[in-house]
């Protein structure tokens, strides 16, 4: 009953963003068509899909800090967008193989590090790894060609085509629909070694899981940009409203993620218009409060 | 008092005619104006940046130049931007006297061809009159676009623009264009702000450009492109920018 009614609440709460960002001070339906209902479709999309890797990834690795950039996707595309900046290819282009790439050495890896442990700190090495890298080619590469990779990592969401934009809404259903039948798997490799008694092992169950989100989220990264803190704070934010078994954290973590990112994306082109501000500092700015009193919540409960 | 004028004079004379000998240039634009002002030939360091064919060694970047090769260089002038981290800055203004510039709007600009002039021992106030003359001149290539809106994007995605506050947006408004946005130098706008508030839209973008422009010619804006190189140069370079503007879209030189 809990469920439905938060699910209820939180379905209102996606159309009233929704609608918020739509219609808030529209004076032409061209402007609807081809440039709100794309870009409202790319971050609600985006954000959902960082919100359900994100409860998969911390349940997976036992880690709650864990979040769906931390086995190196974020830092596989931007390395992939810099190098394609350097050599005057399109970043988008470059961002994308960047962070399949990325995919493909965590599968790679995973049959040498088996435990969640030793593939979190697999992610934490990559992650070094390839930000030296950029920063490397951002000393030997030329201000202006540095600018495009420079601000891909900055995560804007730039204009996308309607029929794009509603390509990746499917997308991230997809996703939810192919991660949501895995939640047991979730919760059981989340108990640890009480988890084995289900028949669940990280090296099989856990690797697959952590390698299909990283695959969705990276096609997205790689398209729309780095978003930070909406995979950390959403599942944490569902937890609060009382969701702890992956089941229904899923859903609801990519209901709130989606709206988490489309509101921030609102205030990032109104807040100093004209300039738009990045949304990723967007979402931290309002991710971050609320992060830290979902933490004191949970350490009062 | 005859004794007094003689040495004002000597000392005045000696003023204007000491110009710098081995000059090191830390921006491709002071490059470019160094160049302007016909005196390449002291130049002894560029940055990896400088795409005029100089005979001068590289020295590396613009924020992150090589000290040790600067410095056995033995130049007496460095010509800086705020760009250059201060602490390098600092080092180097032990060795050569060092001139920093700040160049983003275009008063900025014209008085960096000055003073770059009087450096190097040209006229300055001749060589500012010059570039005058021919921003004046390019600025005529571009007169059909009077009275338009008129948007730089100098990055597609995102979208970033040099506005009205610029030296680009300032040198347009001089030819009677209306430069949007009229509150910005530099900075990041959406795509419907320009769909908006524009009627012309320049892409000087190094990627995105396509899809920018398919989006935006939906809305019935006239779009251009013009290669980065010319307008993102805040030196006499630009005005090639305009004049390629003008070809293209008046079809005047």
């Amino acid at each position: 009953m809990r469920f439905k009614i938060v699910l209820v609440f939180l379905l209102l709460l996606t159309a009233a963003v929704f609608y918020l960002f739509l219609c808030w001070k529209l004076s032409d339906g061209k402007i609807l068509v081809w440039l709100r209902l794309p870009e409202a479709l790319v971050a609600f999309s985006f954000g959902g899909i960082l919100g359900v890797t994100g409860v998969v990834y911390q349940g997976v690795l036992k880690n709650p800090l864990a979040s769906p950039y931390i086995l190196g996707v974020s830092a596989g595309a931007a390395f992939g967008a810099t190098v394609a900046a350097f050599f005057s290819f399109p970043v988008v282009f470059g961002s994308v193989l960047g962070s399949l790439a990325s995919v493909f050495l965590l599968v790679l890896f995973s049959a040498v590090y088996r435990t969640s442990t030793e593939i979190l700190l697999f992610g934490v090495g990559m992650n070094a790894f390839l930000s030296s890298l950029i920063l490397f080619l951002y000393a030997v590469m030329p201000s202006s060609t540095v600018q495009d990779a420079l601000f891909f990592t900055l995560g804007f969401i730039s204009p996308q085509p309607l029929k794009f934009s509603a390509l990746l809404f499917l997308l991230s259903l997809l996703a939810l629909f192919i991660l949501f039948p895995f939640g047991k798997w979730v919760d059981a490799l989340s108990l640890g070694e009480l988890g084995l008694l289900s028949g669940v092992r990280f090296e099989r169950e856990g690797i697959i899981l952590l390698v299909l989100s990283a695959l969705f989220v990276s096609l997205f990264v790689g398209v729309v940009g780095i978003v930070g803190f909406v995979g950390i704070v959403v599942p944490h934010i569902g937890r609060l409203l009382g969701f702890r078994v992956s089941n229904y954290l899923m859903p609801v973590s990519f209901l709130i993620g989606g709206v988490l990112l489309l509101f921030s994306q609102f205030l990032a082109r109104t807040l100093v218009y004209p300039t738009v501000l990045p949304v990723g500092a967007v979402t931290a700015i309002v991710g971050v409060p609320l992060f830290l009193y979902v933490l004191w919540r949970e350490g009062r409960a | 008092m005859r004794v007094l004028f003689l040495f004002f004079f000597v000392f005045l004379f000696l003023g204007n005619a000491f110009a710098f000998e081995r000059i090191i240039s830390l921006s491709p634009a002071l490059t470019e104006m160094v160049v302007y002002a016909g005196a390449e030939s002291k130049l002894v360091g560029v940055t990896d940046f400088c795409t005029l064919n100089i005979k001068a060694e590289k020295v590396g970047g613009i924020v992150n130049p090589n000290v040790e090769k600067i410095i056995s260089l033995k130049p007496d002038l460095i010509l800086t931007t705020n760009m250059t981290p201060l602490r390098i800055r600092k080092i180097l203004s032990k060795v050569a006297k060092v001139v920093v510039f700040h160049l983003v709007n275009l008063k900025e600009v014209e008085d960096a061809v000055e003073y770059v002039g009087d450096l190097v021992g040209s006229d300055g106030k001749t060589l500012r009159k010059r570039f005058e003359r021919e921003l004046e001149s390019s600025l005529k290539s571009v007169s059909c676009l009077k009275g338009k809106k008129v948007l730089v994007l100098v990055s597609c995605s995102p979208i970033y623009v040099a506005g009205e506050r610029s030296y680009i947006g300032e040198a347009l408004s001089l030819g009677g264009l209306k430069v949007v946005p009229e509150s910005l130098s530099f900075g990041a706008v959406s795509a419907e702000f320009i769909v908006q508030n524009g009627e012309v839209a320049v892409l000087s973008c190094h990627s995105g450009e396509k899809s920018l422009e398919l989006l935006l010619k939906k809305f019935g804006l006239k779009v251009y492109k013009v290669p980065g190189d010319f307008l993102l140069h805040p030196s006499p370079k630009f005005l090639e920018g305009i004049r390629y503007l003008g070809e293209k879209v008046c079809g005047l030189k």
